[in-house]
C-alpha cells in the first residue's frame, strides 16, 4: 500500500506540477555547459571540464529525473565534453548531437566510445536541423555542412552553434567558434541572429564576440561562461569594454553563479 | 633483492616486538632502559638496511622516453580532473625487472582498475618537494614511489593472474564499485559524495569547496570512514551473532569481515590503527585477558610500523589517528568529569568530551603541519558528529533496498538524502562563519615543547588524581 501511495503521488505530483521552460548556464568552472529544461525534458549543451557538472545538475534537476533526452556537444575540447564522462555513470542519455570532427585525441577518443558503450543514438550536426521542446525550438546555426570524418586545425572552429526560440525570449549559443566563423554566421543569417541573450563565444575571449556579429544579434543580455581566476585571464578586457560600450547587460558564471533565465 | 625485502618486515617485527616483550614481562626500570636501547639498535639497524636497499635499487631513465610495463597495485584515484595510478612489479623495454614504484597522472576517463596490467610509453621524472614545510619525496616514499609519470599513453595488457590475494582484492574493490555505482544512482550529488565518503571510505568524492568547507569547520575526519566506523561494524557482528556460533567462529569471522571492510574503505592509517587496535581488544578477552586501550595503541602503532617504518616519518594520517585516539584514552578521564558538570544534555556532553579529548593533543601538530587551526571544530563537531551514525545506517538501508528495487528504497533515500545536505548545509554555514578558521605558524621546536608538557600534565594528572579508577576497558574509536 505504502509503495502504491508513493508511485501514485509521484505520478500526479509529476503530472501537476508545471515546471516553467528554463535555461540554465550553469557554473562548471572554466568551461560551458547549458541545460534547456522544461516539464520532462532536458537538453544538455556541453558539459563542462569536470565533476562541477554534477553540483550543476543537482542544483537545476529535479531529484526524481535522472534521464537526460539529448546531449548537444559543442566540439571536442576538454573543458566542454570531459564533464558528460561523469554523467554516464549516474544519467541515462538517449540521444547525442557532436559535430562528427575525427580528433584523434585519445581522451575525446574514448568519450566517443562512452557514447557507444551507453548505447546514446548520435546524431553528426548541420546547420537547418531543428529540435522541438513543446513551444521551444533550437535551430542549428553551425556547421553549415556535415563535418563527419573531416579533421581541422581549430577545433574552436567546428563548435555547434545553436539559436533557441521560446515565444517570450531567444538566445544564441556558439561554443568557441571565432570571429571569422561569427562573420559567415552573420553573412548566412544576417537579421535572423537577433537575439535577447548571448552566451559570449569562447568564455569571453577577443578571438570571438566579434563587432560586427555583436551589432547583429544585438543583445540586450550576454552571458559569459567562464571560471574564477582563471589561467587564460578569460573574459578578454577588450571583450568587456566591448560590451559595456555597447550597454549590454553582463552576467557571469565566475561572478554570479548558474544563470537561468525563464524560456 | 628479495632476501632485502623479506628482511625488513621481520627485522621491524623483532625490532618492535622484543623491547615490547621485554618491557612487560620484565617491570624493574633497568629493564625499561635496556628494552629502550634495544629497541633502538635494532630499529637504526633496520632503518639503515631500509634505506640501503632503496639507494641500491637500479634508477630508471629520467627524461626520455621509454616503454615500461607494471601492474597497478592500488585502486586508482580519481580526481577532479585527473586520475592517479600507481604501477608496481615493473619491466623495462628488455623485460628486465625494475624497482620502485610510478605514480601516473592521468586523464580521469576511461577509469582502470586494480591489478590491471598496463604499458606505458612515457619520459619519467622524479618527484621533488613543492615546499619546505612538506616532504612530497617522503610521502611518496612511504609506497616506495620514486618516479612519476604525467599524462604517458597507456596500454592495456591482458592477463590472469593465479594469485589468491589479488583475486580477492579485486573482488573486494569491485563489489566497492557497485556500491558507489548504487549510491551515485540512489542518492544525487553532493550528497552521494558525503554517503560515499562516510561508508565506502571515497575519496575525492566530493567537490573541492565543499571539502574545504569541512576542512575549515574542522570535520574533514567525518567525510573519510575513520576507526569509528569500524567499532560501529564490529560491535554489531559481535552483537548479531554472540550465542549462535562458537567463541572463536565468531572472532575469526568478525577479524575477517572487519578485515574486508578495511580494504574495502582504502586501508588508510586511521583505519588500520582501528582495526589493529579492534582486533586487539576483542581478541583480548577470547584469549582470556583483559583488554587494554593505552596497550592495544602501542601494539597496533608497532605493528603498522614494523609493516612500513616510513609512517613515522611522513604519514599525517598516522599522526592524527593516534594523537586522536591516545587524546580519547587519556584526556577523557580528565575532560569528561569537567564536561559532566555543564548543563547539557548526555549526548552533547559526550560528544563534547570526546571532541575536546581528542582535539588537545592533536591541535599543535595540525597548527604545525597544516598552518590553520578551526575555530568552530568544537561547535561544529558537537552539532554534526551525533547524525553521523544515523545516516550511516540510513545509507546502509538505502543502497540494501536501491538494490533490491528503486522504488522500495524511495523514502530512505529522500530521508537520507535530507540528512546528508543537512550536514553539507551546516557545515558550510560554520565555514563561512566569520574567523571561522585562523592561519598560524607553527615552528617543529614549539610543537614538541607543547607535546612534552601535556605528557607530563597527563602523567601528574593521572597519577595523582586518577589511579584509583584507572579505565581497563576504554571504548576505542
Amino acid at each position: 500500500m505504502i509503495i502504491g501511495n508513493i508511485i501514485a503521488w509521484q505520478y500526479i505530483f509529476q503530472l501537476y506540477y508545471q515546471q516553467p521552460a528554463t535555461m540554465t548556464v550553469l557554473d562548471v568552472g572554466q568551461g560551458e555547459s547549458t541545460l534547456i529544461q522544461d516539464q520532462h525534458t532536458q537538453i544538455l549543451i556541453d558539459a563542462g571540464p569536470d565533476q562541477s557538472i554534477l553540483s550543476g545538475l543537482a542544483q537545476s534537476l529535479p531529484a526524481h529525473d535522472q534521464t537526460i533526452e539529448l546531449i548537444i556537444l559543442s566540439h571536442s575540447h576538454d573543458d566542454h565534453y570531459q564533464g558528460f564522462n561523469y554523467l554516464f555513470s549516474r544519467y541515462h542519455i538517449k540521444q547525442a548531437i557532436i559535430n562528427g570532427i575525427a580528433d584523434q585525441n585519445p581522451d575525446y577518443q574514448n568519450f566517443l566510445s562512452f557514447l557507444t558503450q551507453q548505447r546514446v543514438n548520435i546524431h553528426y550536426a548541420q546547420a537547418g536541423q531543428q529540435i522541438k521542446l513543446n513551444d521551444i525550438t533550437i535551430d542549428l546555426l553551425f556547421p553549415f555542412s556535415s563535418l563527419q570524418g573531416q579533421t581541422t586545425e581549430e577545433p574552436n572552429n567546428t563548435s555547434i552553434a545553436v539559436k533557441i526560440t521560446s515565444p517570450q525570449i531567444s538566445a544564441i549559443i556558439t561554443g568557441d567558434l571565432h570571429q571569422e566563423i561569427e562573420n559567415q554566421l552573420v553573412e548566412h543569417y544576417h537579421s535572423d541572429l537577433q537575439a535577447d541573450i548571448l552566451v559570449v563565444g569562447h568564455h569571453g575571449s577577443k578571438t570571438s564576440t566579434g563587432d560586427l556579429f555583436l551589432t547583429t544579434v544585438h543583445p540586450q543580455t550576454v552571458i559569459i561562461p567562464v571560471g574564477l581566476d582563471n589561467k587564460f585571464n578569460h573574459p578578454s578586457p577588450e571583450t568587456i569594454d566591448k560590451l559595456i560600450q555597447k550597454n549590454i547587460e553582463i552576467k557571469r558564471t565566475d561572478l554570479d553563479g548558474s544563470v537561468s533565465i525563464k524560456l | 633483492m628479495s632476501l632485502r625485502l623479506s628482511f625488513l618486515p621481520i627485522g621491524s617485527i623483532i625490532w618492535l616486538l622484543v623491547p615490547f616483550g621485554i618491557f612487560y614481562s620484565l617491570r624493574s626500570p633497568i629493564t625499561h632502559v635496556i628494552a629502550c636501547f634495544i629497541g633502538l639498535i635494532l630499529g637504526s639497524f633496520v632503518c639503515h638496511q631500509y634505506f640501503l636497499q632503496i639507494q641500491n635499487y637500479r634508477p630508471l631513465p629520467i627524461n626520455r622516453s621509454i616503454t615500461i610495463s607494471g601492474t597497478i597495485i592500488d585502486p586508482p584515484e580519481i580526481k577532479n580532473n585527473h586520475q592517479q595510478i600507481v604501477i608496481g612489479k615493473l619491466f623495462d623495454e628488455k623485460n628486465q625487472k625494475c624497482d620502485g614504484h610510478i605514480l601516473v597522472y592521468t586523464s580521469p576517463f576511461p577509469s582502470y582498475f586494480y591489478h590491471q596490467t598496463i604499458q606505458l610509453t612515457t619520459s619519467l621524472s622524479k618527484p621533488e618537494n613543492f615546499t619546505n614545510d612538506f616532504s612530497y619525496t617522503g610521502y611518496l616514499a612511504l609506497r616506495q614511489i620514486f618516479y612519476l609519470s604525467y599524462s604517458p599513453q597507456i596500454k592495456i595488457i591482458p592477463t590472469s593472474s593465479s594469485h589468491l590475494l589479488p583475486q580477492i582484492l579485486t573482488l573486494i574493490y569491485s563489489f566497492k564499485n557497485t556500491l558507489q555505482n548504487l549510491i551515485n544512482n540512489s542518492i544525487p550529488f553532493p550528497a552521494a559524495g558525503l554517503l560515499a565518503g562516510l561508508l565506502l571510505g571515497v575519496k575525492n568524492a566530493l567537490p573541492n569547496n565543499i571539502y574545504q568547507d569541512f576542512r575549515q569547520a574542522g570535520l574533514t575526519h567525518i567525510i573519510v570512514v575513520s576507526g569509528f566506523n569500524l567499532t560501529i561494524f564490529a560491535t554489531l557482528f559481535l552483537t548479531f551473532f554472540r550465542g549462535y556460533i562458537h567463541r572463536f567462529l565468531l572472532l575469526t569471522f568478525t577479524i575477517i569481515c572487519i578485515t574486508a571492510f578495511t580494504i574495502l574503505t582504502g586501508a588508510e592509517s586511521s583505519i588500520l590503527r582501528a582495526l589493529f587496535m579492534t582486533i586487539i581488544m576483542i581478541g583480548a578477552p577470547f584469549l582470556g585477558r583483559r583488554s587494554h586501550s593505552g596497550l592495544s595503541i602501542i601494539l597496533a602503532a608497532c605493528i603498522m610500523i614494523a609493516l612500513n617504518p616510513f609512517i613515522l616519518w611522513y604519514d599525517a594520517g598516522f599522526h592524527l589517528s593516534f594523537l586522536a585516539t591516545i587524546g580519547i584514552v587519556y584526556f577523557s578521564p580528565i575532560i569528561s568529569p569537567l564536561v559532566d558538570r555543564l548543563p547539557l544534555p548526555h549526548v552533547i556532553s559526550d560528544t563534547l568530551g570526546e571532541s575536546l579529548a581528542a582535539m588537545i593533543p592533536t591541535m599543535p601538530y595540525i597548527a604545525h603541519s597544516f598552518h590553520q587551526i578551526s575555530l568552530v571544530a568544537i561547535f561544529s563537531n558537537i552539532i554534526i558528529l551525533p547524525f553521523i551514525p544515523i545516516i550511516m545506517l540510513l545509507g546502509f538501508i538505502s543502497i540494501t533496498l536501491s538494490a533490491i528495487h528503486s522504488v522500495l528504497a524511495l523514502i530512505p533515500n529522500i530521508v537520507t538524502t535530507f540528512c546528508l545536505n543537512l550536514v553539507i548545509h551546516l557545515t558550510t554555514f560554520f565555514a563561512r562563519l566569520p574567523f571561522s578558521a585562523i592561519s598560524i605558524s607553527f615552528s617543529n621546536n614549539r610543537m614538541i615543547i607543547v607535546y612534552i608538557i601535556l605528557t607530563i600534565l597527563v602523567c601528574i594528572i593521572h597519577a595523582k588524581f586518577l589511579r584509583p579508577c584507572y579505565p581497563q576497558n576504554n571504548s576505542i574509536s
